[in-house]
């Protein structure tokens, strides 16, 4: 058995945030309550934005044995992907919120407040904790199993590397693998206090700094919000450190962070089939560190790594270049894997997606070598941006939308029917410009 | 379609451009959403860009008032009037 909070004493908080806080019995009654009110099924759906609520329900949903299913999106086509598989079931939502086709069960409105019965028990490893989804190649969501063993793994090993304590605030959603462990798993099993809130801006993420009772703050973020924070020019408590991924993160930008929250910054280098994978400081090293519970060899110069947490041998969709001492060197995505705020989708299933929106002839989604937004280029009798971009939404998450859409009468495609890279650069160029 | 201050005309530009977005500066409603997936279907990955754009130009930290990340983005209107009410330029 492996217990959901094997670092915290009984009185000690699990979460706190301006409603005032829980300690680890408190928290346990909520999440024992929880689970008695959940409908009997195999799945639950947890749809909370509210990170007090997401943990209650992660947590209730385990001592029930339910798997959590988290999608990558709430698109109409995403929620109705599973609604198809389960057809029966049911959404965990913060408030009264409506999700088309979907049972919910809101938590702002129940009392949680059991006797405690199951703290101390613990989770059977094998039990199907929870499943992720990515898109595939065609689009078809793939979903990825985790067993509460592997979720535990990931996480001790984290909080190895990173020698972790005090407070977490976290400013990614807890729905996403990066999000899930470094907010929700580490603050379980490494005796930490989640923070509530998912501060979005410098200033609220400044605000939410100053208002934590604790002198040892981490902080769970991105590139994007480490960027506008050093842009800001706001003064930051210190922190005790900063983790940091979903998109590459450049030196400069660490080195100006670690002035910014005069604090290390770790960034994890991961991915949803496996989750954390590698570590470095990028202030200071190019090189990736891998965590130990991983092997990594290179065959077909795909990197592949196997270990604990992945019954099978994993094929890493990025070019990796293996160093002695079990570091390693990324030298980035392959390029038919599209990354945006996070998120990611292949090229190929974006494309499919576009070509069979209403009134596009033939069309292309085009990313800057930069990264970012994606542009399309589209062609079709009648041009309507708006009509595309609605037609787009149902299918397909929101950062992923292009900006801008440029209308032609034809794309360069060669002899073979492909649009070579270059061509569509030079197109793209010529039309922003 | 409500007609837009000079203020939220400024702002709507700076939305437009900062955002590289598919909509006309005059086809932005001053009063329908700009989060989320009605009106302009604004992003956290936006309200990030956005903010810096709006301190840059108006000289001040915008704050979207904790979880509630919605309010102060609820309309061009809406952010204008905050803008109106803490710009010190």
């Amino acid at each position: 058995m492996l217990a959901l909070f094997p670092n915290h004493q009984a009185h000690q908080t699990v979460f706190a945030d301006a409603r005032g806080t829980l300690d680890r019995a408190a928290f346990m009654r909520a999440a024992s309550a929880l689970a008695q009110s959940l409908p009997s099924q195999t799945h639950c759906l947890n749809l909370c934005d509210d990170r007090l609520y997401f943990m209650l329900g992660f947590c209730a949903a385990l001592l029930r044995g339910q798997c959590t299913l988290l999608p990558a999106t709430r698109t109409e086509s995403s929620l109705a992907d599973i609604t198809r598989k389960w057809p029966n079931v049911t959404a965990l939502c913060d408030s009264p919120q409506t999700f088309t086709g979907l049972a919910c069960l809101q938590l702002e409105a129940l009392q949680l407040n059991a006797p405690l019965s199951q703290d101390g028990d613990g989770i059977l490893p094998a039990t199907m904790a929870a499943e992720l989804y990515t898109s595939g190649s065609t689009g078809v969501p793939q979903a990825h199993h985790k067993t509460w063993g592997m979720l535990v793994e990931g996480a001790q090993q984290l909080a190895a590397e990173l020698n972790i304590d005090g407070t977490l605030l976290g400013s990614v959603p807890s729905q996403h693998m990066f999000g899930l462990e470094s907010t929700i798993l580490l603050p379980m099993q490494a005796g930490l206090t989640l923070a509530g809130g998912c501060p979005l801006l410098p200033q609220d993420i400044q605000y939410a700094m100053q208002n934590l009772a604790s002198p040892n703050i981490w902080w769970a973020t991105t590139p994007l919000h480490l960027r506008a924070c050093v842009q800001s020019g706001l003064k930051f408590p210190r922190l005790a450190g900063i983790i940091c991924s979903t998109q590459t993160l450049s030196p400069d930008l660490a080195r100006a962070a670690e002035t910014c929250f005069q604090s290390a910054l770790h960034e994890i280098y991961g991915c949803t089939e496996a989750g954390a994978i590698g570590i470095r400081r990028t202030a200071h090293s190019t090189a990736w560190r891998l965590l130990p519970d991983w092997e990594m060899s290179l065959r077909d110069k795909n990197a592949w790594i196997s270990g604990k947490r992945s019954p099978e041998a994993l094929c890493l969709s990025d070019h990796i270049e293996p160093l002695p001492d079990k570091q390693f060197l990324l030298h980035g995505r392959h390029a038919s894997l599209i990354k945006v705020g996070g998120k990611r989708m292949h090229l190929d299933a974006l494309n499919q997606i576009l070509l069979s929106m209403p009134g596009v002839e033939d069309g292309a989604f085009f990313q800057p070598v930069e990264g970012g937004r994606l542009t399309a280029l589209v062609v079709a009798a009648e041009p309507d941006s708006a009509a595309l971009l609605r037609a787009l939404r149902k299918h397909v998450d929101p950062v992923f939308l292009p900006r801008p859409i440029h209308w032609v009468n034809s794309l360069p495609r060669n002899a073979l029917g492909k649009l070579p890279l270059q061509v569509l650069q030079q197109l793209v160029d010529h039309l922003s410009r | 379609m409500e007609p837009k201050t000079e203020l939220e005309q400024a702002v709507a530009d700076l939305l437009v451009a900062t955002l590289n977005l598919e909509t006309r500066v005059e086809e932005i409603d001053p009063l329908a959403p700009l989060y989320g997936d009605s009106g302009l279907g604004l992003d956290s990955i936006d309200m990030l860009e956005l903010a810096l754009g709006i301190s840059k130009q108006y000289g001040f930290q915008l704050r979207s008032d904790s979880s509630d990340n919605v309010r102060v983005f609820a309309s061009l209107r809406a952010l204008c009037q905050h803008i109106d009410q803490n710009r010190v330029r």
